[in-house]
């Protein structure tokens, strides 16, 4: 027994170390691999890329040897294979992901080490400005960028990304959070917030438990003049008329499907993507844009401070807003949003149906923007204090 | 002399646990506490804005926090007091009338709700209540209620619910003490002709004094200071304290606010252990128990 046991120690220390040492070997033949395969596509890419460029007037730079560090959710369009991989081809060059799993951690990144090795990032609407005062971003050149005309011009002209005429964000994909609601439980289509107030449908709204979409809801409801500073008096007699008549708060996805399939709910605030699980799981739902306005947020590139391959991100950014990707990005599974005009243009009226931009999008959105700290608090507040009551 | 040799034999072994507890409890204790003074959130960087006493002055200006607290510890004492009606008999049956050999058994089938994970308990509590699910189907073919509504969303599901999650932990701390009652003791008191429930009051009871105190310990802290089933099943006003804390640390990142909420909460909260400790030692001492 003894002997067995001495015997199968040394055969697993042996199996161990065996597969460490293997280990290390095919990283080193994966790297060198890579390396090779990289030179021999930037050669062809080289030759090919004057080639297949679409204006023969202008040749594709070749920007082999540099690497563009993208800082990126997971799996969300820029490292799919019509992103960065067509990308790396375009231009001989190689993409880098960072992945970040929160705004703040993105700013986190950043600050702690990632400025001067980080090309491109992408904040959201409401931290555009969160990374403009902290000065992380760098003025883009927008005369480089061929699809700068082709952008929707609300999303392009954002407030909070443009400074002293300099743009420091460029729009990628947007979404909005409007009203859904059951079509079977209505006889004639509904066309404005005011639905959510109707005592006819008391106890049948079910609202989106986010502070901010509910106070601008209200103030979208109630007409204020300025959503971001509205009359909290005004909006917390709105949301409490609203509380009535809900039967209950949606945190997830999955709050809003139970009590929407047994009929509980039959209509709400929710995200256009809310509205396509819904569908896919076969309940009806129509998915519509109130006349008085509709709120939205919107993913925008910027150029992070010191970045160390400017140009290569500038490309980036016509990259990403360009008719392939943007068609590409608008019909994988996960539709989203373009916002170039010319690929709204050319979908189909199916196409155009997932993502719910059939007969056509809004017509005014409010874009999410920065608030201040004080702000914030002062809204959840006034949010905690209408349910509580 | 002779507490020095003790202290020196065995001493340095309470080490371990004591560093534990000082690194896991005392410490974060502390923290939450001297947070509680700290305006706002803490940057980045780990740097303090600033001192204040501004967050519990906020606490206090609106009854906000008031009204909840006292919406959640109503919810709390109601659900404590339903878990240990339900509990003692099934504790006692599990300790006394079961026998021996079933006893792990039966202890085992109410730990059972242990091996599922918190959410998925909620679930499936709402599958059965949700409109259309078997109790309103049950309730519509009897002609009690229409199957088309549902008890869910609304503050007795959230009773409900916490009841489902909280009575395993009640049961089986009464039955820990329960267990305890000496048969002979029971016969002694029926010879001397006292009747069931007399039995009970004077007999029993005292003794299970000290499970009963720790299932209460374990079922109304918890449940009031909950926030996940009222967020689920509680509906537009089902709304309790632990959500108003948990948005400061989640939703807002507001540190300074939500630790003094979190610190007003614990010094409530202990009072009130405090307050039902004392009651039950009372009572324990007026039947004539154990003290």
């Amino acid at each position: 027994m003894k002997k067995v046991k001495k015997y199968g120690a040394l055969f697993l220390a042996f199996v161990m170390a065996a597969v460490s040492l293997s280990a290390c070997g095919s990283s080193n033949k994966e790297s060198t691999t890579a390396a090779t395969s990289a030179a021999t596509t930037a050669a062809a890419s080289e030759t090919t890329a004057a080639d297949t460029s679409a204006d023969p007037s202008e040749a594709v730079e070749d920007f082999s040897g540099q690497t563009l560090v993208v800082a990126n959710w997971k799996g969300y369009g820029s490292d799919a294979e019509y992103g960065a991989k067509a990308f790396e081809e375009k231009y001989g060059c190689k993409v880098e992901h960072q992945y970040f799993t929160s705004l703040e951690e993105m700013i986190t990144m950043l600050k702690q080490g990632g400025q001067g090795k980080i090309d491109v990032v992408l904040p959201n609407s409401t931290y555009v400005k969160v990374m403009t005062d902290q000065d992380l971003l760098e003025p883009i050149d927008t005369s480089k960028l061929s699809t700068f005309a082709d952008l929707r011009e609300d999303l392009r002209d954002f407030s909070d990304s443009v400074i002293d005429g300099q743009y420091y964000a460029i729009p990628w994909t947007w979404g909005t959070t409007s009203l859904g609601y059951n079509p079977e439980a209505f006889s004639e289509p509904i066309t404005s917030w005011s639905a959510l107030w109707d005592s006819a449908n008391k106890g049948k709204v079910g609202m989106f438990d986010e502070f901010d979409s509910a106070i601008l809801t209200a103030g979208i409801y109630t007409g204020q003049e300025d959503l971001w500073n509205p009359n909290l008096d005004e909006i917390k007699t709105a949301l409490l008329e609203l509380k009535a008549n809900t039967r209950t708060f949606w945190a997830s996805y999955d709050d809003f499907l139970k009590p929407y399939m047994s009929g509980e709910i039959t209509l709400g605030n929710m995200w256009a993507g809310t509205a396509s699980q819904l569908l896919s799981s076969g309940e009806p739902v129509e998915y519509i844009y109130p006349e008085e306005g509709t709120i939205a947020w919107c993913d925008f590139w910027g150029i992070a401070k010191d970045a160390p391959n400017y140009d290569l991100a500038l490309k980036w950014i016509e990259f990403m807003t360009d008719d392939e990707f943007q068609y590409a990005f608008a019909t994988d599974e996960n539709a989203h949003n373009p916002v170039n005009t010319a690929v709204e243009a050319s979908l189909t009226d199916d196409q155009k149906k997932i993502l719910w931009m059939y007969p056509e999008g809004p017509s005014k959105i409010y874009m999410q923007k920065y608030m201040p700290e004080e702000t914030r608090s002062q809204w959840l507040e006034l949010w905690n204090e209408v349910k509580a009551n | 002399m002779n507490f020095k040799y003790h202290f020196k034999k065995g001493g340095f072994l309470v080490l371990p646990s004591a560093a534990f507890f000082l690194c896991l409890s005392l410490l974060p204790l502390a923290m939450l506490v001297a947070f509680s003074f700290i305006k706002g959130n803490l940057g980045s960087d780990g740097s303090i804005a600033a001192w204040t006493v501004d967050n519990f002055v906020r606490m206090f200006s609106s009854w906000t926090f008031s009204k909840l607290m006292l919406k959640s510890v109503g919810i709390g004492l109601l659900v404590t007091l339903i878990c240990i009606i339900l509990a003692y008999p099934a504790a006692w049956g599990v300790a006394k009338i079961f026998k021996a050999k079933n006893r792990n058994t039966m202890v085992m089938l109410a730990i059972v709700p242990f091996f599922t994970s918190q959410l998925l308990l909620i679930y499936a509590m709402m599958l059965i209540l949700q409109s259309g699910g078997l109790l309103m189907t049950l309730l519509g073919n009897l002609g009690l209620a229409d199957s088309s509504g549902s008890i869910l969303y609304s503050t007795p599901a959230v009773v409900i619910v916490l009841v489902y999650e909280y009575l395993p932990y009640m049961i089986l701390s009464l039955y820990s003490s329960l267990e305890s009652v000496e048969d002979n003791l029971i016969y002694a008191s029926h010879t001397l002709g006292a009747g069931r429930f007399k039995t009970f009051i004077n007999v029993v009871l005292p003794v299970s004094f000290p499970g009963l105190l720790s299932g209460i310990m374990l079922v109304l802290i918890p449940s009031v200071g909950s926030f996940v089933e009222p967020g689920l099943v509680g509906g537009s006003d089902g709304m309790m304290v632990g959500s108003l804390i948990n948005s400061q640390f989640s939703t807002v990142l507001d540190m300074g606010y939500g630790s003094a909420l979190s610190f007003v909460f614990l010094i409530i909260l202990s009072l009130i252990m405090f307050i039902i400790r004392t009651l039950t030692n009372r009572a324990n001492k007026s039947i004539g128990g154990i003290a």
